[in-house]
């Protein structure tokens, strides 16, 4: 696994886009992590994760439908691609191969 | 519902700057985002995070364009600056030069010599004002200019009397620091062990070394020129002397075989930018101790340098010192009537371009010469200018069609102005770096002419900057006309293929023409005039003769055995006559007033130059006796009697005068004759009244040699050897008297043969613009030329055709340029009391050159058009 590959606020993104899906879009993903850390996330920091998951093919894009709220202006709707998919996975399992490995003792001291 | 919207601005600015294909998607973003933010906690925090949101998005990855895979011409909005214009700009410019060679030659070499004849100005102008501005204070520092007034005539010189420096500084809080100097540049003869040298230095006061920004090396300025017999020397002289800096300090230095002095402070070398050049300093007190007179108020000798401090008032200043002299002198409000003093203030860093005075102001110098050249400049520029403008113009039938086009699909005339205007700065800074070229080649020379050290001062900002603003200048002036002309033609006409050359631009391109020529003429019969002065100046017979005369500076031994010098140097072989005079006969620069005889007006305070001769000099020199007898070895009595010149004879107003009493410095005496008026002074002032005294036995003064025609050689070889007999410490110097008559007219020398040159720049780049016009015209008429030799026109008759519109451009220049010069020489000859008349056939003689020359250039062209083949010029079409 290149884990280079992956920042941790790409790693959000690509997570909050498969949560979201099929409505993944800049500000709705902005909005939602924005809502789960509690820290300021701008759409334009969104998007250029994005932009750069696009381009390592972790995601894919489609124009959507144009909403009043947008000025008529289309939005562009994100899903993750299966290898996009497969790096979370990934990620996930190594994470949870650690999280296993931690001593309950060593847990209860940290609550 | 009102409408909620982001700031406009914010939204517009992000529109600019983000790349087109993301816009719809950001914008979108930004808009929502705005919208349920003001939903949510309010407006006013939504505003504040708008901006946060907003510059989010100003990072590269969206401002970077998608680059297109079908390139388009229409991409930016401005579709005649993006870099295909341009790049086709640049390729019709060179297009347009290459097709048009001759004319692009003729333009090109002339914009050239143009700029190296105005560049060479520059350089040399800026070279001659940064003369002493060099110094920290030098804006504080004046020197104190003393101003008479004796019978109502007014005269100014920067000498004052020598105690006034010291005085003035404890009588007047305003002035920090005062100096002396003597501004002699006087020759010594050095001498340390076995090394003798002549060296040329001055005399100065004590705070000299703080006054002005002279690094001292080795001494400190507290002490410099303080202590009695101690000396200052330049790095050069120590070096010379004492091998390094460091050893000169301490050691002694033998001058003019008489004093020991005693190396106190070594300062580094005046730069070459220094009017007044010393390479070493004696205190102001040992001038003094030798010439006690100095010490005397009534006897103005050195300068008076003050600094300032930097709050006073100059004007209230100047009026303060007014006539803080009188007191000094003996002046009081009842006899300033007849003698008055007064001072005032001249700027240190002035002295070296005003350095001429007039009616006791100060009224010029080698500013003058600096105005007279730049004008010289600028004029050679326009002249290159105009030639780059009429061809241009001339040739616009060329560029018309493309003009055309470019209007026609949307060109504006900006567009069009800009684009004519570029190419002509594309040429000029082509030309620009060939003149830079071209300067390299000839600053040797210019150097050598002018008697300066100018090196390019590429690194220098100034000249950079200097450069810069030449190129653009030239460039802008010479496009504009052909920009602004070439732009106005109307699409719809040119594309049909009518092209009226307007009658308007005619007109003006003969004006142009007639003002270059106007220029050139007025140039050359300047130039000629001032060649013919100086040529007069060179020939004038000044009442002596200075061929195959030789001064030697005497000192020392000599001095002292000077009755056994003559008598050797007499006999030795090559040598005619020798004699004695304190001065160089064509210099005699000193005057008095202490002057009476039988029936003076006792009121009247006349000026006498004065100077002390010895026997045999009226022989030596080849003057002649109007009247009575020059002083005579056989008669003792003689010694006490004086010799008169003609001028001084009318000013005295005796009847007989020889035999009469005069009395010069108290001492009575008679006159024993009256010398035939002879140019002692600059051809500039009428000859004054002289007394020649008696001074054989003077402690100083130049010995006169007349030497054998063609025996120069031989002669200075037995001068020599005389000199080393009698003084072995004597550094032989010597001077021609022809040279040193010439050294006085030295700026107008070298400002005639700048001059000369660029008088001829002028006339050739002129005559380029006529030839390249010429063969405009010929090449306009060759279908007519064609038809005429087919219906019998003689070759004779189609060379005639074509110069007489051009030789009436001519005439009319010289009609305008005849005049202008004369009153122009005119003004200038006026400064000289001796001088040549301007005559009428001076301007005959340019007139008919410059016709001549314009004629062959023009015909030139019209044999050439003449002598085609008409069937070569008539089968196309």
């Amino acid at each position: 696994m290149r884990r280079s590959d992956l920042g941790e606020f790409e790693e959000v993104v690509l997570l909050a886009v498969a949560a979201l899906s099929p409505n993944a879009y800049t500000v709705a993903i902005a909005e939602e992590i924005e809502r789960e850390t509690g820290n300021v996330v701008t759409s334009g920091a969104v998007h250029a994760a994005m932009q750069r998951l696009e381009q390592k093919g972790y995601l894919r894009s489609v124009w959507g439908e144009a909403t009043a709220e947008r000025g008529g202006r289309r939005k562009r709707l994100y899903t993750v691609t299966a290898l996009g998919g497969r790096i979370l996975e990934e990620s996930r399992a190594v994470r949870n191969r650690f999280w296993d490995r931690i001593m309950p003792a060593i847990r209860l001291e940290w609550s | 519902m009102k409408e909620i919207q982001p700031p406009a601005y914010l939204t517009c600015l992000i529109n600019r700057l983000i790349a087109p294909h993301l816009r719809e998607q950001i914008l979108g973003d930004l808009q929502e985002r705005y919208i349920r933010l003001a939903k949510a906690p309010g407006a006013a925090s939504a505003r504040s995070r708008y901006w946060l949101e907003a510059l989010a998005y100003i990072r590269p990855a969206f401002i970077k364009r998608q680059k297109s895979e079908y390139p388009s011409t229409a991409r930016r909005s401005d579709p005649f600056y993006n870099s295909d214009m341009i790049r086709n700009y640049f390729k019709i410019a060179f297009r347009s030069l290459w097709h048009n060679k001759s004319m692009s030659a003729i333009n090109f070499l002339g914009l050239t010599l143009g700029l190296t004849s105005s560049l060479l100005i520059f350089l040399w102008i800026s070279d001659e004002i940064s003369v002493d501005r060099y110094h920290a204070n030098g804006h504080q520092i004046y020197r104190l200019m003393w101003r008479q007034i004796s019978e109502g005539k007014r005269m100014a010189m920067g000498s004052t009397p020598g105690p006034t420096s010291v005085e003035f500084k404890k009588k007047y809080p305003e002035i920090v620091r005062a100096s002396v100097f003597t501004a002699r540049s006087k020759a010594m003869t050095f001498q340390v062990g076995d090394k003798v040298g002549k060296e040329t230095g001055d005399w100065a006061g004590p705070e000299w070394f703080k006054m002005f920004s002279i690094r001292l090396l080795v001494g400190s300025t507290e002490t410099a020129l303080k202590a009695p017999y101690s000396i200052s020397i330049s790095r050069k002289l120590a070096q010379t002397y004492f091998g390094n800096v460091q050893s000169a300090i301490g050691k002694s230095i033998r001058i003019e075989n008489k004093e020991e002095f005693q190396v106190t402070s070594v300062f580094e070398n005046l730069p070459e930018n220094t009017s007044q050049k010393y390479d070493f300093l004696l205190p102001w007190d040992d001038f003094t101790r030798q010439m006690p007179w100095a010490k005397e108020w009534g006897n103005p000798s050195p300068w008076t340098l003050v600094q300032l401090r930097t709050d006073t008032d100059i004007t209230a200043f100047d009026a303060k010192i007014k006539h803080a002299l009188r007191g000094y002198l003996g002046i009081n409000s009842k006899n300033a009537k007849q003698f008055d003093v007064e001072l005032f203030l001249q700027p240190y860093e002035d002295i070296y371009l005003h350095s001429e005075t007039d009616n006791g102001e100060i009224s010029g110098g080698r500013i003058d010469y600096i105005r007279l050249l730049s004008i010289v400049g600028v004029v050679v520029l326009l002249i290159a200018c105009i030639n780059f403008m009429n061809l241009s113009t001339a040739q616009s039938a060329k560029r018309a069609k493309e003009v055309g086009v470019r209007k026609a699909v949307g060109a504006d005339r900006w567009r069009l102005i800009i684009q004519f205007i570029g190419e002509a700065l594309l040429l000029t800074l082509g030309a620009a770096f060939a003149s830079l070229g071209l300067i390299m080649l000839l600053l040797p020379g210019f150097n050598q002419l002018t008697g300066k050290a100018i090196v390019m001062p590429f690194t220098d900002f100034n000249f950079a900057m200097g450069m810069l603003i030449i190129v653009a200048v030239t460039g802008i002036l010479a496009g504009s006309y052909p920009a602004l002309y070439l732009s106005s033609l109307r699409p719809i006409s040119v594309l049909k293929g009518i092209l009226k050359s307007k009658r308007s631009a005619t007109v003006l391109r003969e004006a142009l023409v007639v003002i270059q020529f106007t220029i050139s003429i007025a140039l050359i019969i300047g130039t000629f005039v001032v060649h013919r002065q100086m040529s007069f100046i060179n020939k004038k017979n000044l009442g002596f003769d200075r061929e195959n005369l030789i001064y030697v500076p005497m000192e020392g031994a000599l001095l002292e055995r000077y009755g056994t010098l003559k008598q050797e140097l007499q006999h030795m072989q090559g040598i005619q006559g020798v004699s004695r005079m304190d001065y160089q006969p064509s210099s005699i620069s000193s005057g008095t007033t202490q002057v009476d005889w039988t029936g003076k007006d006792p009121s009247a305070s006349i000026e006498f130059a004065q100077v002390s001769v010895g026997y045999d000099m009226d022989s030596v020199l080849k003057m002649k006796l109007q009247d009575g007898r020059y002083f005579s070895e056989a008669l003792a009595s003689d010694s006490a009697g004086f010799v008169i010149n003609e001028q001084a004879a009318r000013r005295i107003g005796y009847k007989n005068p020889v035999g009469q009493p005069l009395t010069l410095w108290g001492k009575p005496g008679k006159i024993l004759g009256v010398m035939k008026d002879f140019h002692f002074q600059s051809l500039r002032e009428p000859v004054k009244p002289l007394i020649m005294w008696f001074g054989e036995n003077n402690k100083y003064g130049n010995l006169l040699v007349r030497t054998q025609p063609g025996q120069t050689r031989q002669a200075l070889l037995s001068l020599e050897a005389v000199c080393k007999k009698l003084n072995p410490s004597f550094v032989f110097t010597y001077n021609f008297a022809d040279q040193e008559y010439e050294k006085m007219y030295k700026s107008e020398q070298v400002v005639s043969t700048l001059g000369n040159y660029f008088a001829v720049l002028s006339i050739f780049i002129a005559c380029l613009g006529l030839f390249g016009l010429a063969s405009f015209m010929a090449q306009q008429r060759i279908k007519e030329i064609g038809i005429r030799k087919v219906l019998g026109a003689t070759v004779i008759g189609i060379v005639k055709l074509l110069p007489k519109d051009f030789l009436r451009l001519v005439f009319i220049a010289l009609l305008i340029a005849c005049p202008a010069a004369w009153w122009a020489m005119d003004k200038w000859l006026n400064g000289f009391t001796y001088k040549e008349q301007l005559s009428w056939w001076i301007f005959a003689v340019t007139g008919g050159s410059v016709i001549a020359v314009a004629f062959l250039t023009v015909s030139f062209q019209s044999v050439r058009a003449a002598l085609l083949n008409p069937v070569k010029s008539l089968k196309s079409e």
